[in-house]
């Protein structure tokens, strides 16, 4: 309307004017003619036909004909195509699910990516120790590979050599520090004169532990209790440890500011997460405290220190609760690390246990059991003598055999549900899509950037096998923190151009299980025509104004 | 006439015309002159000129002031001239159209016209190179330009700010020439040599700096890592020459401060002082291979044995080389030691870095018994000055094996006499067997063999020995002829067997040996209660695996064995300790009324309540959240930093440290240098050990079959609830 308002106001001004009858004739055809294009520009006519096939390539382009100049495709026109071929310019899984529905086909296969890709832990806690896994095609060139730590300094190194062009390499750190960090690895390709270095990031979040109360109750002294109760100490856990050689003669110690004053360890409101109990310590235990026990492992963790010729009324409880124990002459196992000396198994076994609830030697022999549930969370430790782990100089050993123990045992008493990021390689400007069970369908919470800017809303998304999901977009790379009630979660947002050589190979195969699962389009859809070029249009909209120019410019003088 | 007044008309026209084009020409000529001289203050865009050349046509053609019309002409002329009395217009009109005043004047016109043209007067007949198309493209291309070269301009916001920490300005201070004359000791031969600033030089070197300032000062100083040391001049102060001379034995590093006045300036550049320590002596044995040599009293066999070849090596010349020699003779609590020390004599073919040994091990001197023992090793000392390196070489020991340790008067009763010695020879062992593996890449595999198989001999003799102690049974399947050549031990576990079909069919004592106990006897006794036996027993069976392994060339899995071993021979000679009763002290009779009665109320065990150390680890890691939070260390952290072990065991760390809360100190606003310090001490912060942890994500539900359990036990918990199926 604003364009036809425009046109006639200009033909009724050239009407007015002076001038020939043809002259004004040619004006106001002119001014009809830009009035029109005008209009064109804004709402430019379908009138070229449609496609029958097209190539996703490169910028989500039609290049059927090399000649022509590349256009982006609609979703209707990519809705009206019979099939879209998929060649060098492979896309992720987010770009081809938003497609509507057309077959795709896979006309060419790369015949050998150089790249590498990285797997490794995005979260762990401080202690544990960061192992990543580097596959790639080296492209028959020799590669050094350097992992370094968040300060820049050089931890680990391995050299790929031909003239095998796949490798896979594993390096290794342990973070010194809990926070979020960005490990980089370096890639060194070539001869030291002429090397090509690239330098790709690697986040990480180390959590800083957070310690659990453990009580330690046992019948007697012994060189095994004492190496754990000096561990709990020193690693700063708020533990008690009461030795009760007699229901009268009890001695208590408190560590790391545990107040223990408790007169009953077994209280179920007591401050302890995981309960350390002596097998011989049974016949102490009264009635009540028996009964306590049940509870304790169901509203907190109990963990039975089973030794050797432990007393008849603790097996038959060890019966009741579903993990029977058979006797067997004890055995020492195999060391399970290095040299390390070997552990000695009190001569216990369990009875009708699945084998992912046994941790055994390397012989077989059962060391640890530990069945349990949300509701059920009871285990037994088969095995003595690791204290000699530390003696012979395998300390941090020692110290990792028992953390796994306690996290099978506290396992149910974490803080956070779940989240997953569903995308391997998150970067800048992608979809990025996040699953927890804790999440909102509704209103999905934001993701803000840890520099301080902005949040950015995400919105709901197809649930997944770990629950309600969302989608984001984030503009910028970096840390990105979940605000959520029950705890953060901290994830990172990579460069649109971070680690190519993976990006090609996740786009390659997700490139291929989606031309797989594709359907076909509808059939009685009508092919819709494609609109009119835009730069044409403006093209021809400046030479007419640029004639009208001319034959006005001596009026502007 | 006509034609005349138009050719004058159009000669005019010309004239402004050319005039006007000019102006045009000179802007595009400074345009482009413009460009030229502003790319030398540094690149420009490549769009630049054709930019410049836009506008300048653009000016061209929308200036229409060069290209007059006729009667903007005439009105040009008649402004300009005043000798054509304002008639300019009549030219362009045809006389017969004119009335006759006007026809007078227009012939006036057309003569002044022509005079004017004659005389030359319009050749400043131009338009005026200020006119507003010309200004315009002008500001434009001068805005263009110093569009593009703003971000170039250097930024008069940014201060000069001077390196010194005083604040003066220290860029006017600086060295002009610097020389350092290096001294070696006189014991390294070493020549000496010049170097500017940064020094490398041997240890205990004088070093001596010359050093030209570029303007006279009041003091110099060098502030090295841990000291400060002053710079003297021979000249007048102020003086721009100035000199030190300082004996440096360790690596260091070391700015320069100069005083003006009361200011000191410091001139902030690093200079690292590299020393190059001299090192002990070092020994690489040819000959004894093992630690433990076993030899007989009978000197026809052991020569070959007792010989040792030794090369010893230092950076800069071995002074000397001694041999010291311990004997203990005699047994149990009888043993005597006799030391001696015997200066060495190299033999000729080697130099003053690198001394060969080749001598025998004088037993002739002493006189040895069965079961006496010899150790030496050697001493080394270079010619450092004026201490000495003195190194002291790895032990041996030569030993002559005792031949019967039963069948004298007084072993019964004292076998707790005997059994010591022989637990020395397991500790032996295990130290010999690592000393193996860790040689296993320098040696040749049937060297490892050799050495391994010689093991073997040595564990089965003390396995042999060991299970005399459990009687006549068990030994007599482990009889072996002790004669053997030590180096034929391959074939030891085979004549094992053939000694015994020896003894079993052609010796009646052998008969007995093999199928009967002989308990009456009192050597052969058991002397050990059963439990001490088992003990023994166990461990002969550890000595055999170990054995077992050593002679099939497994030494590391026999690692294991021997320290099993050990172990049960401690636990014996813990069985064996005879304690005696005291004479003297008659204690009290036990009230057993008052066993066990007593009141525990009164007893208040003393509560434990202990925390764990923070140890080196806490004390980096306050450091570093101090240092990340923006704080700069204290005196007191300097301190604590280089008291850590791992810094106090390197000096190298020691000055990496130093200069890095050095420039922490001085550049306080430094991010380079506090990113620098933090690394480096993340770098010496040591990793964390496993800890127990609550884990942080809670695990899934358990596994199916627990949730059908939770729903069953749930409803058996609520018969009544219809929503669970059994």
């Amino acid at each position: 309307m604003l364009c036809a308002a425009a046109a006639t106001a200009s033909v009724l001004l050239i009407l007015r004017a002076r001038g020939t009858v043809l002259q004004r004739i040619a004006s106001a055809v002119l001014q009809g003619a830009i009035w029109a294009l005008v209009w064109i520009l804004w709402q430019p006519p379908a009138l070229l036909p449609p496609h029958h096939s097209a190539a996703l390539d490169g910028a989500f382009t039609e290049t059927d004909d090399p000649a022509r100049p590349v256009q982006p495709l609609a979703p209707a026109s990519i809705a009206s195509l019979d099939f879209a071929t998929v060649g060098s310019g492979n896309r992720e899984r987010g770009a081809l699910r938003d497609l509507p529905p057309v077959r795709l086909h896979i006309v060419s296969e790369p015949a050998g990516e150089i790249g590498w890709s990285v797997d490794w832990p995005r979260e762990i806690q401080l202690g544990d120790a960061l192992s990543l896994s580097v596959s790639g095609d080296s492209g028959g060139a020799t590669t050094r590979v350097t992992l370094e730590d968040p300060f820049g300094n050089t931890v680990d190194n391995a050299l790929v050599a031909p003239p095998g062009n796949k490798a896979r390499i594993q390096l290794g750190d342990t973070p010194k520090l809990a926070g979020h960090w960005l490990y980089h690895l370096r890639f060194e390709t070539g001869s030291e004169d002429a090397a090509q270095v690239h330098r790709e990031p690697l986040p990480v979040v180390v959590r800083a532990p957070e310690r659990p109360a453990v009580l330690l109750w046992l019948a007697r002294p012994g060189f095994e209790t004492a190496a754990l109760s000096r561990w709990l100490r020193q690693s700063g856990v708020a533990a008690a440890v009461v030795t009760q050689l007699a229901p009268q003669i009890v001695r208590r110690e408190a560590f790391n500011g545990l107040d223990s004053s408790t007169r009953n360890p077994l209280d179920s409101d007591g401050p302890f997460d995981l309960l350390i109990l002596d097998s011989h310590l049974w016949t102490q235990l009264t009635a009540a405290q028996r009964q306590q026990l049940n509870d304790l492992a169901a509203r907190k963790s109990l963990l039975w220190l089973v030794g050797a010729d432990s007393p008849r009324g603790f097996l038959d409880y060890a019966r009741d609760r579903g993990m029977a124990l058979a006797s067997t002459a004890p055995v020492e196992t195999p060391a399970l690390v290095g040299d390390a000396p070997p552990l000695l198994s009190t001569g216990y076994r369990p009875v009708g246990a699945a084998p992912e609830d046994i941790r055994t030697g390397t012989d077989g022999t059962p060391l640890y059991w530990s069945p349990g549930g949300p509701g059920r969370s009871l285990g037994f430790v088969l095995f003595d003598r690791s204290y000699r782990w530390i003696t012979a100089g395998f300390a941090p050993d020692f110290a990792r055999l028992w953390k796994s123990v306690f996290e099978r045992q506290l396992r149910y008493r974490g803080g956070r549900t779940p989240i997953a990021v569903q995308s391997p390689l998150p970067r800048a400007r992608q979809r990025l899509t996040l699953c927890g069970a804790g999440f909102d369908r509704n209103q999905p919470a934001p993701i803000a950037p840890l520099d301080g800017s902005a949040p950015v809303r995400g919105s709901a998304a197809a649930d997944s096998a770990g629950g309600p999901c969302a989608s984001y977009w984030p503009q910028r790379a970096g840390w990105y923190q979940l605000e959520e009630a029950d705890g953060d979660f901290a994830f990172y947002v990579f460069p649109r151009d971070a680690w190519p050589g993976w990006q090609r190979r996740i786009a390659r195969d997700e490139t291929r299980q989606m031309a797989t699962a594709r359907l076909g389009p509808a059939t009685d859809l009508p092919a819709p025509r494609r609109p009119l070029p835009l730069h044409w249009i403006a093209l021809v909209l400046i030479g007419l104004l640029a004639l009208t120019w001319w034959r006005e410019r001596r009026s502007l003088r | 006439m006509t034609n005349s007044i138009s050719q004058n008309l159009r000669r005019a026209r010309r004239q402004w015309i050319i005039g006007g084009l000019l102006h045009h020409g000179g802007l595009a000529l400074a345009a482009v002159a413009a460009f030229v001289a502003f790319t030398a203050l540094g690149p420009l865009p490549t769009w630049l000129a054709p930019a410049f050349g836009v506008i300048v046509v653009t000016a061209l053609v929308l200036d229409g002031h060069w290209r007059p019309r006729a009667q903007t002409l005439c009105r040009l002329l008649d402004g300009r001239y005043p000798q054509l009395q304002d008639s300019s217009q009549l030219l362009l009109s045809a006389p017969e159209s004119l009335k006759p005043i006007e026809r007078l004047q227009r012939q006036r016109t057309v003569a002044a016209l022509g005079a004017l043209l004659d005389s030359g007067a319009l050749r400043s007949f131009r338009p005026r190179w200020h006119r507003s198309p010309l200004v315009n493209a002008a500001g434009a291309c001068l805005g263009l330009l110093l569009f593009t070269l703003w971000p170039q301009l250097p930024d008069k916001s940014a201060t000069a700010a001077p390196t010194a920490v005083s604040g003066n300005p220290a860029a006017a201070l600086a060295v002009a020439a610097a020389v350092t004359q290096i001294a070696p000791p006189a014991y390294t031969g070493l020549p000496p040599r010049t170097q500017a600033l940064q020094v490398s030089a041997p240890e205990g070197s004088s070093i001596t700096w010359q050093v030209d300032l570029n303007a006279p000062v009041d003091g110099l100083t060098m502030l090295a890592a841990e000291s400060e040391f002053g710079f003297r001049t021979d000249e007048a102060l102020p003086s721009r020459r100035w000199s030190l001379t300082r004996r440096v034995n360790a690596t260091d590093f070391y700015q320069l401060s100069a005083r003006r006045g009361s200011d000191d300036v410091l001139l902030p550049e690093m200079h690292n002082i590299d020393i190059a320590a001299d090192r002990a002596p070092e020994f690489a044995f040819r000959a004894p291979r093992d630690n433990v040599t076993v030899v007989n009293v009978d000197r026809d066999h052991q020569a070959a044995l007792l010989q040792v070849s030794v090369d010893v090596s230092d950076d800069f010349a071995v002074a000397g080389t001694d041999l010291l020699i311990t004997v203990a003779s005699g047994s149990g609590e009888n043993v005597q030691f006799r030391n001696d020390r015997i200066a060495l004599t190299p033999e000729k073919r080697g130099s003053e870095r690198l001394r060969h040994y080749q001598f025998a091990i004088p037993v002739h001197r002493y006189r040895i018994e069965a079961g006496d023992e010899l150790y030496w090793f050697l001493q080394a000392r270079d010619n450092q000055a004026p201490q000495a390196n003195v190194s002291k070489s790895q032990h041996f020991i030569v030993r002559w094996p005792q031949e019967e340790i039963f069948g004298l008067s007084d072993a019964e009763g004292i076998a707790v006499k005997v059994l010591p010695e022989y637990f020395r020879s397991q500790r032996q062992l295990i130290i010999d067997t690592e000393a193996l593996l860790a040689e296993r890449e320098q040696i040749s595999d049937s060297e490892f063999r050799k050495r391994s198989q010689s093991l073997a001999y040595e564990q089965n003799l003390l396995r042999m020995r060991y299970g005399r102690f459990l009687g006549e049974e068990d030994s007599a399947m482990e009889h072996h002829d002790t004669d053997e050549d030590h180096g034929a031990t391959g074939g030891d576990h085979h004549d094992g067997p053939a000694d015994h079909q020896q003894h079993e069919f052609g010796d009646a004592t052998g008969v007995v040996a093999a199928a009967g106990h002989q308990h009456d006897s009192a050597e052969n006794a058991t002397l050990f209660d059963p439990q001490t036996k088992e003990l023994l027993r166990s461990a002969l069976n550890a000595m055999w695996s170990a054995h077992r392994d050593l002679s099939i060339v497994e030494p590391r899995a026999s690692l294991p064995s021997q320290h099993t071993a050990l172990r049960y021979i401690k636990q014996v000679q813990q069985a064996t300790r005879i304690y005696l009763q005291r004479v003297g002290f008659e204690p009290p009779p036990l009230d057993e009324r008052r066993r066990l009665s007593g009141e525990h109320d009164a007893l208040t065990p003393p509560r434990v309540s202990a925390a764990r150390a923070p140890g080196e680890r806490g004390v980096l890691l306050e450091l570093l959240a101090r240092l990340r939070g923006g704080a700069n260390p204290s005196a007191e952290d300097a301190m604590a930093l280089r008291g850590l072990s791992l810094v106090r065991e390197q000096s190298q760390l020691q000055v990496q440290l130093s200069k890095a809360l050095r420039l922490v100190k001085q550049r306080p606003d430094c991010a380079d240098c506090r990113r620098e310090l933090t690394a480096l001490l993340y770098q010496l912060t040591p990793a964390p050990a496993a800890q127990p942890s609550l884990p942080s994500e809670r695990a899934a539900g358990g596994r199916f079959v627990d949730w059908l359990t939770a729903q069953r036990d749930a409803a058996d918990d609520n018969p009544d609830n219809s929503g669970v199926q059994k």
